[in-house]
């Protein structure tokens, strides 16, 4: 418990920044127009005015009152994340299977129990299953696996 | 065209052998996906939707729907055994259906249930089948003011009812429509919050974004949560699982009373199977001769609000399939597959593509029928999915996640999106920001702008013209007074905060 609540003055906070940022950057980008004949802004900016005043509404409100924070789960967080960004990185150059293997061992350290056999398993088997249901199933072409040196 | 000839139509395109076939995935998925407490329906349908774009939209949309529908027959499932509600609307199912369990009456709770999802879901199609056509009749008479108007309702409607903060979900819906504004105008073809990023132009895709904001986000929150279930096996004996003479009847009133409500809570914007089974939940002990019987395994409380929350599930594609306009996020993501298939949803879409729509209808037939089929003798066999171990479950959803979002363009750019909505989402729950709206937001969004630019064209710019239409008049009227319940009940809400601080 804090004397503030710190959750809805970050999320209000961010919420009135963004659509401050939206209302800035789409008024140095496009037209508004008029009512008969709208620009291109004059929508994504209106609705980026009334997120920055509902941004501000949930802030406000939060600066007098106490109020809890949740943890964030700083590894599950990173571990997929990264699990992910790999699996991107690793598809188009080595294929499929690699980038599957890369995945499954990256993600799964984001908990306790990390065993190399469930790893290796758990890949091998989603390998076959997104080639039968991917591949043959569906007909979509992915390079399962290639060297590209 | 007459009903009849319609049913014809629909069971003839239902029962080919590939919409048979998806039809069946769809449910089967719903169930598995329906017990698993933390992925729900919206999940699992963003996690299919890329497969969608290789098959035909019938059968697109009769998967999706299947998996819709099937995660309310799974859901309660997960309720009654563990006391873990697998999907919101079937939190219900807990109250009652736990301790009826615990009693040793589990199997006879999940037959009972069942039977009340099959009688409630059947219900709600026969309802589908007769008030869509003349909704769709109603629908072919508006124009471009009313559809904004009805859209602004349903956004409204669906923010201010659901749980939570309003303005939250309200902020949400914003950023929805901006996020869903990104990419090329469709009048001037004008980038914007392109960034000059050549991938944007095409604007943010659907799947990618709620891949991320649903499935990505749910399992970096549910991942270090280790499944460890005991079930008592004895639950399933065949005795057990026969339910008495008096439950069943004591089941029958219940189950039409629920389906009933459920009927009507489903076809109205924002009121979805949850609200449906809550409420249901509440008139059965209202009415019940002894109440105190509620919470202590009393079956009425466990098969009326089932039987509600698949009424409303089916009730739910009145306006999504004859107006166009979704009730919620996941009938949202049911027009976004109509949509990237070419095919526009509206009144028009009845006489269009009768063939896609009753096709569709009819399949829900077909799959309440496969549930009962796969609920009732399989129990078993469900309860063993429960046991898959976590850990092994999740990197799974990824690769299916990462693999669908890139076969649906080959453009390994979608990925990127669905990490930073993955993140995105992720930091909206920590944040306690609802997510559903900004899903809703974001399909709706680029509807209702077409909607307003247009109407702005005809009226020369004069608003005026969304209040002196009569029917959109009466539309934003309600919308009005709606508004203004929330801010009240809100502002009493929190007066009721401050008294209770003091």
């Amino acid at each position: 418990m804090y004397n503030r609540d710190y959750r809805d003055l970050i999320g209000g906070g961010l919420m009135a920044l963004l659509g401050t940022a939206v209302v800035i950057y789409g008024l140095m980008t496009m037209s508004v127009g008029t009512l008969q004949r709208m620009g291109p802004g004059f929508f994504p900016i209106s609705a980026g005015f009334i997120l920055a005043a509902s941004g501000s509404g949930i802030f406000i409100p939060a600066l007098f009152r106490p109020g809890t924070l949740d943890a964030i789960e700083w590894r599950p967080l990173i571990t997929i994340t990264a699990s992910l960004i790999l699996f991107g990185l690793i598809l188009p150059k080595f294929g499929l299977v690699p980038a599957i293997m890369m995945l499954v061992a990256t993600a799964t350290l984001g908990q306790h129990k990390i065993s190399p056999i469930s790893i290796i398993i758990t890949s091998l088997f989603l390998s076959l299953m997104s080639y039968l249901i991917f591949y043959l199933g569906l007909g979509l072409t992915l390079t399962m696996a290639r060297w590209p040196y | 065209m007459d009903l009849f000839t319609n049913i014809q139509i629909g069971l003839s395109n239902a029962l080919t052998a590939t919409n048979f076939f998806y039809c069946l995935v769809g449910v089967t998925l719903g169930t598995v996906v329906g017990m698993i407490p933390g992925i729900g329906s919206i999940a699992a349908i963003s996690m299919l939707l890329p497969i969608t774009f290789h098959i035909e939209p019938t059968a697109a949309l009769i998967m999706l729907a299947g998996i819709w529908y099937g995660t309310s027959y799974g859901g309660s499932t997960a309720s009654i055994l563990l006391n873990l509600p697998g999907t919101t609307a079937s939190a219900v199912a807990c109250i009652d259906g736990y301790p009826m369990a615990k009693n040793g009456r589990a199997g006879a709770a999940l037959l009972m249930t069942t039977a009340a999802s099959f009688i409630g879901g059947s219900i709600g199609i026969l309802l589908l089948m007769l008030f869509s056509p003349m909704v769709a009749e109603i629908g072919l008479g508006l124009g471009s003011p009313e559809y904004f108007s009805l859209m602004v309702l349903g956004l409204i409607a669906a923010t201010g009812i659901s749980d939570g903060s309003f303005l939250k979900g309200f902020a949400m819906v914003m950023v929805g429509i901006i996020v869903g504004g990104i990419g090329l105008d469709m009048y001037t073809a004008v980038g914007r919050y392109t960034f000059n990023i050549p991938e944007l132009s095409d604007g943010i895709s659907l799947v990618a974004l709620a891949m991320g904001l649903f499935g990505v986000s749910e399992i970096i929150a549910s991942a270090r949560q280790s499944q460890m279930t005991l079930i008592d096996k004895s639950n399933f004996k065949w005795k057990a699982i026969f339910p008495s003479t008096q439950e069943r009847k004591e089941s029958w009133l219940p189950i039409f009373r629920g389906a009933g409500l459920g009927s009507i809570m489903g076809a109205l914007p924002g009121t979805g199977s949850s609200i449906a089974s809550f409420m249901s939940y509440a008139i059965e002990k209202r009415v019940a001769k002894d109440p105190s019987r509620f919470g202590k395994g009393a079956i009425e409380g466990v098969v009326a609000p089932e039987a509600a929350n698949n009424a409303a599930d089916q009730t739910a594609f009145i306006p999504t399939l004859s107006l166009g306009i979704p009730g919620s996020a996941t009938m949202a993501l049911m027009l976004a597959a109509l949509i990237m298939h070419g095919i526009t949803p509206g009144p028009q879409l009845m006489t269009q593509e009768p063939d896609l729509f009753w096709g569709v209808v009819m399949s829900f037939w077909i799959g309440n029928i496969l549930l009962v089929i796969l609920n009732a003798p399989m129990i078993g066999v469900w309860v063993k999915v429960l046991l898959i171990p976590y850990h092994l479950l999740y990197p799974s959803i990824l690769v299916f996640i990462c693999i669908g979002v890139y076969t649906a363009t080959y453009n390994i750019f979608e990925i990127w999106v669905v990490i930073a909505f993955g993140v995105l989402g992720y930091t909206l729950r920590i944040l306690h920001f609802p997510v559903a709206p900004l899903l809703l937001g974001f399909v709706l969004g680029p509807l209702m702008e077409n909607h307003f630019r247009r109407s702005m064209l005809i009226s020369r710019g004069d608003l005026m013209t969304f209040i002196e239409r009569p029917i959109s008049g009466t539309i934003l009227a309600i919308t009005a007074f709606l508004l203004l319940w929330i801010i009240f009940s809100g502002y009493r809400n929190w007066r009721i905060r401050i008294a209770a601080q003091w």
